[in-house]
């Protein structure tokens, strides 16, 4: 029995020691961050960050483009292969640039998660000299309190920048984004952060499900919902007329004072990226589900939004109008032409050089 | 909380069990200390609670050596129970008292609906009973070691859902805990833990996925879904509650000590007294031993017997919770039991010894009873009479009756996990056998790779959120 627990240890001292090197980069990041496996666990994201600076150095990748944002960014509901990330990969392959992209954006993220975000990648070695940042009206729509100003990253904030945690502590709070870690929490927190079976086990189970796929010829479903164009799902608009969606369309001139989570986040993010090359856009909007667009209110608080940028010398891109109708998959998501539109005017604009804070 | 399957359980029981091996004299204090330290983790509160009703108990059992001992009795009796009422029933019965006389209480009482269940309450209170009379009846002698009345109470691996264990079964053992043989039962203890964490996390937490979908649903399942339901829950159930056990066992036999099994494969029951043999046994033995032989067991005619049947079923089904779908599902396990008792009498009368013994009769009889366990389960897991009794009436009455791919992939799952219920039978009737061969015919170094396979199959493999126990909240 000795022998067998010798033998044990021994195998499971391997398994720690090789497990980093051997899980494939595709179960964690393909084209966007795997949202399955990331959601019921964001300290997932840090696997997916050590998976891609091992990319980065491995093959020396020098100029690389980092997308963050929403569900807009991440490209649902459609596939992986139809995303912006992936589309702007092809778009510089096709201007015959060498640049890398890389696409960290998941769906819910608030602004707080996305400076958080630029604060892990900083955290993990990974550059930010060249961001793009997607923004959506609803995050400077007045929380009530919800949605919460950092959805994800609320821990991850706590411990990179713990005054701008303080600050937002009352909003998270309001929205039950706070829970007490007990002791035993600690303790699983200490162990599954540090043992790599445990920080692995989520890609190794998508990666053993992809070749379980694979060996039985059947297509890997990754689209996060069902990816028809709008105008063939029934029950969108009763779904929009519900108070939560109507809230986010909200006409009322926006605060853009720092007592704004929104603006306080966008502040730090602009202030972190002084220096480097930052393209902020706004997402577009179905004008056809959301007819609030037409209202003046509205219209202003665009420009609003628009002047904020431009005062501050940040290239921003406002794509309300800039979409076809027929390209929405529901009030503010696309199908992929419509991912592929944006994502051809984000290189176009990227390129430019003119985006530099 | 801390759960058995959960990476800091493992942590903190490697660093106790290192510090109980390398200090024997010392483990009896550790054991306490642990127990009270695993307990708290639960709230300080509800262990405040426990700490005081132990002590209690150890005083009352030592006075039931004294003259007024009946009196003690009782009293140990009615704090132990009054205890269990309060924090499970109160409400419960206010709000069937609100009904029934048509008033307003709980709004003047506002406090109850506060109330928060002690976890193991129902458990430990069952077991400081069983201490208090067996201790009356002399049995088994009062504790004089407060610290080892304590562990009796509280060991961490049972404190929570059992097994519940009698004073004369474990009181003993910790009398002798410095000299307990431990290495023989580590291998055992390893196998138990290992069968328990298989159960939990590769099957119970995967099926309770479907079973709660099927469940959330069920007022639009036809007779064929709320039947997969029904099995699923089954199964859930089976392998969530016996994981448990299991995993307490194992710890404990890791202490080297032993507690009793809970379940032997239950579904492969011919019929409810068997059940109640090979289903939670410490609970359907405690229920015989302190309910209904005081009742009056089977010593008062036939008729007395069935009634004391379905009392103590009935009783039974009200420990589990403070609602009338476990109260039903209680009463109906009773009629189960009258029913087999009645079906014994007329099979004798009949005569048709070879066919009754017959393996067809056999399959038969487990085949039926296994059915009608599952419509007693419909009870125990519906969250209102109303949706029981309409996903029974269509289990029994045909609604909706079709057969699809979708509900061909789940029969062909219950079929599986049936199997596995029958593969699990086989394994702990040949274990001795099977042990021996695994460690004759393979090496100590392919022994190990099998091992570190099953850890990593258990780690990749299991939910993202841990669940706890269906039993937790009992």
């Amino acid at each position: 029995m000795k022998k067998t627990a010798v033998y044990l240890l021994l195998f499971l001292l391997i398994i720690e020691l090789i497990l980093p090197g051997v899980v494939p980069l595709k179960s964690a990041y393909d084209s966007r961050m795997n949202y399955t496996v990331v959601k019921d666990n964001p300290a997932n994201i840090d696997v997916v960050l050590d998976q891609i600076k091992h990319q980065i150095d491995s093959q020396n990748i020098k100029d690389y483009v980092i997308i963050l944002g929403d569900s807009v960014a991440h490209s649902g509901p459609g596939p992986a292969d139809e995303s912006i990330g992936a589309r702007l990969q092809e778009y510089y392959l096709l201007a015959g640039q060498k640049k890398a992209v890389f696409n960290l954006a998941m769906p819910a993220m608030q602004t707080g998660d996305i400076y958080t975000m630029i604060l892990k990648l900083d955290e993990h070695g990974i550059s930010t000299e060249n961001l793009i940042i997607n923004l959506i009206y609803a995050g400077f729509v007045e929380r009530n309190p919800d949605p919460p100003v950092v959805f994800w990253l609320q821990k991850d904030l706590a411990r990179l920048d713990p005054a701008s945690y303080e600050q937002v502590t009352p909003q998270l709070t309001a929205n039950g984004k706070i829970a007490r870690e007990g002791p035993t929490q600690k303790l699983n927190r200490l162990i599954t952060e540090r043992l790599a079976i445990f920080r692995y086990k989520d890609f190794i189970k998508a990666d053993l499900q992809h070749r379980f796929y694979e060996l039985t010829d059947r297509q890997e479903e990754n689209a996060l919902g069902d990816p028809r164009p709008w105008y063939q799902k029934e029950g969108l608009q009763k779904l929009l007329a519900s108070p939560e969606y109507q809230r986010g369309f909200a006409v009322k001139p926006f605060d853009m004072s720092q007592g704004n989570p929104q603006i306080f986040f966008l502040e730090k993010i602009i202030k972190h990226q002084q220096g480097k090359k930052t393209l902020v856009f706004m997402a577009p909007v179905n004008y056809e589900l959301v007819p609030q667009v037409h209202d003046a209110g509205y219209q202003s608080n665009l420009q609003t939004v628009k002047d904020y940028f431009a005062v501050r010398q940040v290239a921003y891109i406002d794509f309300h109008g800039l979409v076809d109708q027929r390209l929405f998959s529901d009030h503010v998501h696309l199908i992929g032409p419509g991912y592929s539109l944006m994502a051809q005017r984000l290189g176009e604009e990227s390129l430019a050089g003119e985006n530099q804070l | 909380m801390m759960f058995f399957q959960t990476p800091e359980f493992f942590f903190c029981l490697f660093v106790v069990l290192a510090i109980y091996y390398l200090l024997p004299r010392g483990r009896m204090v550790l054991l306490a200390a642990v127990s009270l330290a695993f307990y708290a983790l639960a709230g300080l509160g509800p262990a405040a609670l426990f700490v005081g009703i132990t002590i209690a108990n150890y005083f009352l059992g030592k006075a039931l050596l004294g003259p007024h001992k009946k009196r003690f009795l009782w009293a140990g009796i009615i704090l132990n129970v009054a205890n269990l009422v309060f924090f499970k029933y109160t409400l419960f019965f206010l709000s069937i008292a609100e009904k029934v006389f048509n008033i307003a209480l709980l709004p003047k009482i506002p406090f109850v609906a506060d109330l928060v269940l002690p976890v193991g309450i129902s458990f430990y209170t069952f077991q400081f009973i069983s201490y208090l009379v067996d201790v009356y009846q002399q049995k088994i002698p009062p504790s004089q070691n407060l610290l080892v009345f304590w562990v009796f109470g509280s060991f961490f691996p049972h404190v929570v859902s059992g097994p519940i264990m009698r004073g004369g079964e474990l009181i003993p053992q910790l009398e002798q805990i410095q000299t307990l043989e431990i290495r023989q039962n580590i291998r055992l203890g390893l196998g138990y833990l290992a069968m328990g964490l298989f159960k939990k996390l590769l099957i119970a937490d995967y099926i309770a996925v479907y079973a709660n979908n099927f469940f959330a649903g069920s007022a639009s399942l036809g007779t064929v879904e709320t039947w997969i339901a029904a099995y699923l829950y089954t199964f859930q159930l089976y392998f969530d509650f016996s994981a448990y056990s299991e995993m307490a066992v194992g710890i404990a036999y890791l202490f080297g000590i032993k507690l009793n099994l809970n379940f032997k494969t239950p579904y492969l029951s011919a019929n409810a007294t068997e059940f109640w043999r090979r289903w939670h046994i410490t609970l359907s033995t405690w229920i015989r031993d302190y309910i209904y032989i005081p009742l009056g067991g089977s010593r008062q005619g036939e008729l007395r017997k069935y009634l004391n049947l379905f009392l103590a079923m009935s009783i039974s089904g009200l420990w589990h919770g403070a609602a009338f779908t476990f109260v039903i599902w209680g009463m109906y396990h009773g009629l189960l039991l009258i029913g087999h008792n009645i079906y014994r009498k007329f099979k004798a009368r009949l005569g048709l010894k070879r066919f009754f013994n017959s393996a067809a009769y056999r399959f038969l009889s487990i085949f039926i009873f296994f059915h009608l366990t599952c419509i007693g389960w419909v009870f125990f897991r519906a969250s209102s009479l109303q949706q029981a009794w309409q996903m029974v009436h269509r289990m029994v009455i045909p609604y909706q009756l079709n057969f699809s791919a979708y509900t061909g992939k789940f029969l062909l799952l219950i079929a599986g996990l049936y199997l596995l219920h029958i593969v699990e039978n086989w394994v702990r009737e040949h274990a001795a056998q099977i042990g021996g061969a695994w460690e004759r015919l393979f090496p100590p170094p392919l022994r190990a790779l099998a091992y570190t396979a099953f850890i990593l199959v258990l780690i990749i493999f299991s939910q993202g959120q841990t669940s706890d126990f269906i039993y937790f909240k009992f």
